[in-house]
């Protein structure tokens, strides 16, 4: 009987320390706000929006920031308003760079990854609070590995967003990047 | 990953082989299941049926399944609108081993235990990879063959470097069926 015990015992002990010690690890709810309001507007000099994104301005990521392993979940939300424009989408596309100035820029740069989208919205008129749920299924995979690559590393890159119809006046309210980092010793 | 499980659940069905007598049970139980420092979900309840199989006086070899609906995450992030993420369901399948002091009548039991665990969750990629469980609980018998427990329970799922953590605390109870 001790001798199963102590195999029973020796297994999992084996078994911790074989995946290294993990029991210190956390996920953790962490929010970036973006700039209140902002808007994507289809003009030939501010087809799309930039926003550079410094996560060392979220006190949850600087808590973490030695220990992160990666991202669990991954959201962007806020009010989407279409103050003029027919039914279309919204995408969000990211740079690894951070760009300023922050505000209208011409186009998404050629090299962006498609991070997130499009969310739909309707028509003039059209206000949407994206769903969390469904804003966590709107990740493209190519442009989520970048995001996480760049929360694991200096936390600085920049947002493009645009629209998808051929003319867009769209304003974000209380828009916000929200993320579950994943921390362990 | 699973090498490891399989060799845990090897070493406890050779625990159970080099027994004389075993008795044989079937039982349920239910109660909380509490994320603990993991923000990706909310307390839960927690359901599920255990085939305790004492293969000695003291020992007690316990496959089991258990599925939890976790608690939905709801957060305003300082804004004018509440935001509502799935909790999602954890399902495990495993054993425990249990080694009971006491009496049959009354009697109380440190466990540990292995499984293969599942979290799935709206739009997130599904979390299937082996957990292990720590615990603690006291049971009775009021009456032959029938026996009532209370246990507390720490689960870690391993989760590549990291691990996903919870806290049960359930009821059960369970039929002893017959003997070998």
């Amino acid at each position: 009987m001790k001798t199963s015990r102590l195999l029973l015992g020796g297994v999992i002990l084996a078994a911790l320390l074989g995946n290294g010690c993990v029991i210190t690890s956390a996920q953790v709810l962490a929010h970036y706000d973006l700039p209140n309001p902002f808007t994507i507007v289809s003009s030939t000099a501010d087809h799309s929006e930039r926003v550079p994104v410094d996560l060392s301005d979220v006190d949850e990521y600087n808590d973490h920031k030695d220990e992160l392993k990666g991202l669990v979940d991954v959201a962007i939300l806020g009010k989407f308003t279409n103050v003029n424009g027919p039914a279309g989408g919204v995408s969000v596309y990211i740079v690894p760079t951070l760009d300023f100035p922050a505000g209208g820029a011409p186009a998404v740069p050629a090299g962006a990854t498609l991070l997130w989208g499009p969310a739909s919205i309707g028509p003039t008129g059209s206000v949407r609070v994206i769903d969390w749920n469904e804003s966590a299924g709107l990740f493209n995979k190519a442009g989520k590995d970048l995001l996480i690559s760049e929360v694991k590393g200096d936390g600085q890159f920049t947002l493009y967003t645009t629209g998808s119809a051929g003319t867009f006046n769209i304003r974000v309210d209380e828009g916000l990047l929200a993320v579950v980092l994943d921390a362990g010793q | 990953m699973h090498k490891t499980l399989s060799l845990a659940l090897l070493a406890l069905t050779l625990t159970a082989g080099t027994a004389a007598a075993v008795d044989i049970g079937i039982g349920a139980f239910g109660g909380l299941n509490v994320p603990i420092v993991n923000d990706l979900s909310e307390q839960g309840s927690v359901f599920g049926l255990r085939v305790p199989v004492r293969v000695a006086p003291l020992l007690i070899v316990e496959p089991f399944y258990s599925s939890s609906a976790l608690g939905d995450v709801e957060e305003t992030f300082g804004t004018s609108n509440t935001y509502t993420r799935d909790g999602g369901d954890e399902t495990a399948f495993g054993a425990n081993a249990l080694f009971a002091f006491g009496q049959p009548s009354f009697y109380f039991f440190p466990f540990a235990g292995i499984g293969s665990y599942k979290i799935e969750r709206d739009a997130s990629d599904e979390i299937s990879d082996v957990g292990y469980s720590f615990g603690f609980g006291i049971g009775f018998s009021p009456i032959p063959k029938l026996g009532l427990n209370l246990r507390g329970e720490f689960d870690m799922i391993m989760t590549g470097d990291t691990s996903q953590k919870f806290g049960k605390v359930t009821a059960g109870a369970s039929y002893s069926l017959f003997s070998l």
